[in-house]
């Protein structure tokens, strides 16, 4: 018999059963089905391929079920010694299998993915010129998901010997990556690092070596909006990487099943390499594990010093000579004894304590990095240029989505990141530490240990020429955030952070001011809201960051754009001379304020920590409706909306405060959501 | 022929074959003896391509095993089969993998044994399912056929049922079937060749009955004052005296070397009678055995 007729005859042997047939094309029918189903009521939002969240657990899924099932013969020593009995090669069995399981998985998401761009196709007009493209992508990454999941399975039951130590090897294969660099460099370098704010190396290193977020980048998971998702294409560093984990694999698994000993079916393992690698590699990867959450835990990591290294040594080192001893009693042969690797329990154990060494050794020059030549400096003060309730989020629950968002805006490369630089020079040299000790913002001062010292924080992102990205967090005492003026008061500062002053040809569009209260439409000629523009392009390039200290915005001008909808609001503060001169000759009230308003009563929420008796849920509500307390009320209340810069001109937000005004004209009452000038 | 030379395979710390040299002729049934743990299976495994040696070789027909594969058939004492598969599929199986397969033969003994053909497998009892592997493993019309413990825990009739299978195959071809037990009886009426294993090693090969003709049992009839301890003594200086048993004045004795001297002076030693009698595999065995550190009765049960 011909080896390729062989071949053939052992892939059609490997669909006795027909179990990995029916377990690929049954779960692509029925997941045909649910898209097709889920299509039939909304093509917006549903995705059969790119884009759709479960994609990437199916095709890991059936890349390990299709995966055991082709290869589970290795993991039973009976079916596995009848068919070496056989006049027929071991490496033909194995091939012929492997090429069943790929040509059942992938023909099997093909088919479902073609059947899916069919019928959306013919359902969609908008999905209809993405027809081919958006399937032929949405298959081809299914596809590469599956083939690495495949390869994984694969490779964890070649060199295993039984199903249990197998689907271990496959969890571990799978998580190591995530866990190594998710839960212990990014816990050392934000415990160790007093700058760290990310580091984009290691969220590139897990996306690419922890094969299940590669599987969600691949299929798009960060991509929502249906524009967006049809045009979709991976990223060249995502294919190669998926690439690489197939092609190495296969030859892996290739190599692993020449090496491959039958009759240590049953045992663990069943290539000794393998063995002394998982083992090593498990063992490291739990003392360093532990050390991590060790000093998370105790939070000896704030307080840095000798103590927490120490402690971090100790425990990385104790726990993978534990974790080694542990497993060698596992993996042991009857008689020997666990300590039979010594050199290899030594490695792990140096690595472990290495890796806990590097972290507290490299902080001082992380935290004084400071790069000189920079393409790009990008910067986000907390508290400057957003919202109380974002300021309030960003400080208190670390949530890091608006600081993103300003890193991404506030992204300086001409005169403004010369300034930046200039003033981030001596910042980036105190290496984490505030300069100035003088107390300052709302809720600053929590974060560094030290409460007087930190004014705020500066999230900073140097883009250098070879396209890589170094970010910093900067704890900023009072005197440098003053300093920060220099930077504020650059034309490409204040092009991102005052947006109006972009506004072109506005004739067509809707202007309406806004004074925290109540909104009102503003009727101006093409050429007065081009003059207005004007004004204000003006004013804030006159514009000091000491003034904003001084006085709050008297509104907005909000501008709807004509064409797109868009809405860009303009701020304006009462020492906008030109400004203010233009909304006034338009009939705008430029000095109405709240207390002009006839506040009807003021509601005052409080929570208290100490509930005094009869109160429930730590809460007090108090409601002054007297003309004397109202009229006191609205001498200290100001709208929240116009709390533009909670850094510089901080309120009292102790209390929530709401303001029941009555609309003169509809005899209706509006509720406004306030706060309490400071010192009153 | 198969010609193992050398080999040796651990198992870990455990060297289940130690350097082993056998050599297994064409055309008879060749007995592979040992107690369990001796090395028989993984020696067998090894032949059948399914172990890897650690080091030696094993030659079928002169070429290496892994082209020689198609030559022989491996039973193994719990054999394989499909989910949900009958003697029929598994001789389809079989055929592809053996192109002389005879399926019609495969029919005709099952028929013969009362066997399904289309019953599958696993409702066959353990004597069922070891009858249809022997008729899969004497029907695929391999040249050698490698039974491990085929008669292990079957009742003498199946036992008997299928070492009559054995032998009706070697009537109608030549081909060469090597069987391993832990149990001299499952062997000595069906094997002349016997090679007998111990802890990994070969303890001795042969043909047992030939190695047998130079060593005699005389049982004799001496006077009832006779001295048996003296005789003993006596016997031993002058002849290589392997077994000496005396049951009263009833006295057998087995003598290595001693064809024409042997009765002759039995009767100086005032042996009233002296008859020659036949020997039994099992005593040849215990000849052989003498002396190699090996005890016998293990496999003798």
């Amino acid at each position: 018999m011909t080896s390729a007729k062989c071949f053939a005859d052992w892939i059609r042997e490997a669909g006795r059963g027909h179990l990995a047939a029916f377990l690929g094309w049954g779960t692509m029918l029925v997941y045909t089905v649910l898209s097709v189903t889920r299509l039939s009521f909304d093509t917006d939002y549903t995705y059969f391929g790119i884009g759709n969240t479960e994609l990437p657990w199916l095709g890991a899924g059936l890349g390990l079920a299709l995966a055991f099932l082709e290869f589970f013969y290795l993991l039973r020593q009976k079916k596995q010694d009848f068919y070496y009995s056989l006049p027929v090669k071991k490496s033909t069995v194995f091939w012929s299998r492997y090429v069943h399981g790929a040509i059942h998985g992938i023909l099997s998401v093909a088919f479902a993915m073609g059947a899916c761009g069919i019928f959306q196709s013919a359902a969609d007009a908008e999905f209809a010129p993405f027809a081919w493209s958006y399937t032929g992508k949405s298959f081809l990454v299914t596809a590469g998901v599956y083939l690495v999941f495949y390869h994984i399975g694969m490779l964890c039951i070649t060199v295993c010997g039984n199903a249990v130590s197998s689907l271990v090897l496959c969890g571990v294969f799978i998580a190591y990556f995530r866990i190594l660099i998710g839960n212990v460099f990014v816990t050392f370098a934000s415990g160790w690092f007093q700058t760290y704010y990310r580091i984009p190396l290691l969220e590139k290193m897990t996306m690419l070596l922890s094969p299940f977020s590669l599987a969600e980048a691949l299929t798009g998971r960060d991509v929502y909006e249906k524009p967006l998702v049809l045009r979709f294409t991976p990223s060249a560093d995502l294919i190669a990487a998926a690439l690489a984990w197939i092609i190495l694999l296969l030859l892996v698994a290739a190599l692993a099943c020449r090496k491959r000993k039958t009759e240590r079916t049953g045992r663990v393992f069943v290539i000794l390499a393998a063995e002394r690698i998982a083992e090593a590699g498990i063992s490291f990867l739990a003392g360093v594990w532990a050390a991590g959450f060790a000093l998370d835990l105790s939070g000896v990591m704030e307080s840095g010093g000798i103590a927490a290294g120490v402690m971090a040594v100790l425990v990385s080192a104790a726990v993978a000579a534990a974790v080694h001893c542990l497993l060698e009693i596992v993996l042991k042969n009857p008689g020997s004894g666990i300590l039979r690797r010594k050199w290899q329990l030594a490695a792990a154990c140096a690595v472990s304590v290495a890796v806990c060494i590097v972290f507290p050794a490299g902080a001082s020059s992380y935290d004084t990095y400071f790069p000189g030549e920079a393409s790009g400096v990008s910067i986000s003060i907390d508290g400057l240029g957003m919202t109380y309730d974002i300021y309030l989020q960003v400080q208190g629950d670390r949530e890091d989505y608006e600081t993103d968002d300003q890193l991404e805006k506030y992204m300086l490369t001409g005169e403004g990141k010369s300034a930046a630089l200039g003033w981030l020079k001596e910042i980036a040299a105190s290496g984490g530490n505030a300069k100035n000790t003088s107390a300052g913002g709302t809720q600053s001062g929590t974060d560094a240990g030290d409460p007087g010292g930190v004014f705020t924080w500066a999230a900073v992102c140097y883009h250098l020429e070879d396209g890589s990205e170094h970010y910093r967090t900067y704890p900023i005492s009072e005197e440098q955030a003053e300093s920060f003026a220099a930077v504020y008061e650059t034309a490409e500062y204040k092009q991102i952070a005052y947006p109006g002053v972009n506004l072109a040809e506005a004739g067509e569009d809707r202007f309406t001011w806004d004074d925290g209260v109540t909104g009102t439409a503003m009727k101006m000629t093409a050429e007065e809201k081009e003059s207005l523009l004007e004004a204000y392009r003006e004013d804030v390039k006159e514009l000091e960051m000491a003034e904003l200290k001084t006085v709050l915005p008297a509104g907005h001008v909000e501008v709807r754009a004509s064409r797109s909808g868009n809405v860009t609001e303009l701020v304006v503060y009462p020492f906008f001379e030109r400004t203010c001169s233009i909304l006034e000759e338009t009939g705008v009230d430029i000095g109405k304020t709240l207390k002009d308003y006839p506040v009807e009563s003021v509601e005052a929420r409080e929570s208290l920590f100490s509930a005094p008796k009869g109160s429930a849920g730590g809460v007090s509500t108090s409601f002054y409706e007297e003309p004397g307390e109202v009229a006191e009320w609205k001498e200290k209340l100001v709208p929240e909306k116009l709390d533009v810069q909670p850094l510089l001109y901080p309120l009292d937000h102790s209390k929530e405060i709401k303001a029941e005004i009555e609309e003169e004209e509809t005899s209706s009452l509006i509720r406004i959501d306030c706060a309490v000038m400071p010192g009153r | 022929m198969i010609q193992i030379q050398n080999i040796t395979k651990r198992f870990d710390e455990i060297c289940a074959v130690n350097d082993v040299s056998l050599e297994i002729p064409e055309g008879l049934m060749f007995g592979l003896l040992g107690t369990n743990g001796a090395g028989k299976t993984t020696l067998m495994r090894t032949i059948a391509g399914i172990l890897e040696a650690d080091a030696g070789d094993v030659t079928v027909d002169g070429n290496p095993l892994e082209s020689g594969k198609k030559k022989i058939f491996y039973l193994p004492d719990d054999p394989y089969y499909f989910p949900n598969a009958s003697v029929e599929q598994m001789a389809e199986f079989y055929e592809r993998q053996y192109p002389e397969m005879d399926r019609e033969t495969v029919t005709y003994m099952a028929e013969t044994l009362e066997l399904d053909v289309k019953r599958p497998l696993r409702n066959f009892s353990k004597g069922m399912k070891r009858q249809a592997f022997l008729i899969l493993a004497l029907c695929a019309g391999t040249k050698y056929l490698l039974c491990d413990e085929v008669f292990d825990g079957l009742d003498p009739i199946v036992a008997e049922v299928m070492k009559n299978l054995f032998r009706q195959e070697m009537k109608e071809r030549k081909f060469t079937a090597v069987v391993a037990s832990h149990r001299l009886n499952d062997l000595e009426d069906l094997c002349g060749n016997i090679a007998i294993l111990h802890k990994g090693g070969l303890v001795t090969a042969g043909d047992m009955r030939e190695r047998a003709e130079h060593v005699r049992k005389y049982q004799c009839v001496f006077r009832e004052d006779t001295d048996t301890e003296r005789l003993r003594r006596e016997i031993g200086k002058e002849l290589e005296l392997v077994r000496f048993h005396a049951d009263g004045s009833f006295v057998t004795v087995v003598l290595r070397d001693a064809e024409g001297t042997a009765e002759e002076y039995l009767r100086k030693q005032n042996a009233e009678l002296v008859r020659e009698a036949s020997m039994s595999l099992e005593e040849i065995f215990i000849a052989e055995m003498e002396g190699k550190d090996y005890d016998i009765r293990k496999v003798l049960c």
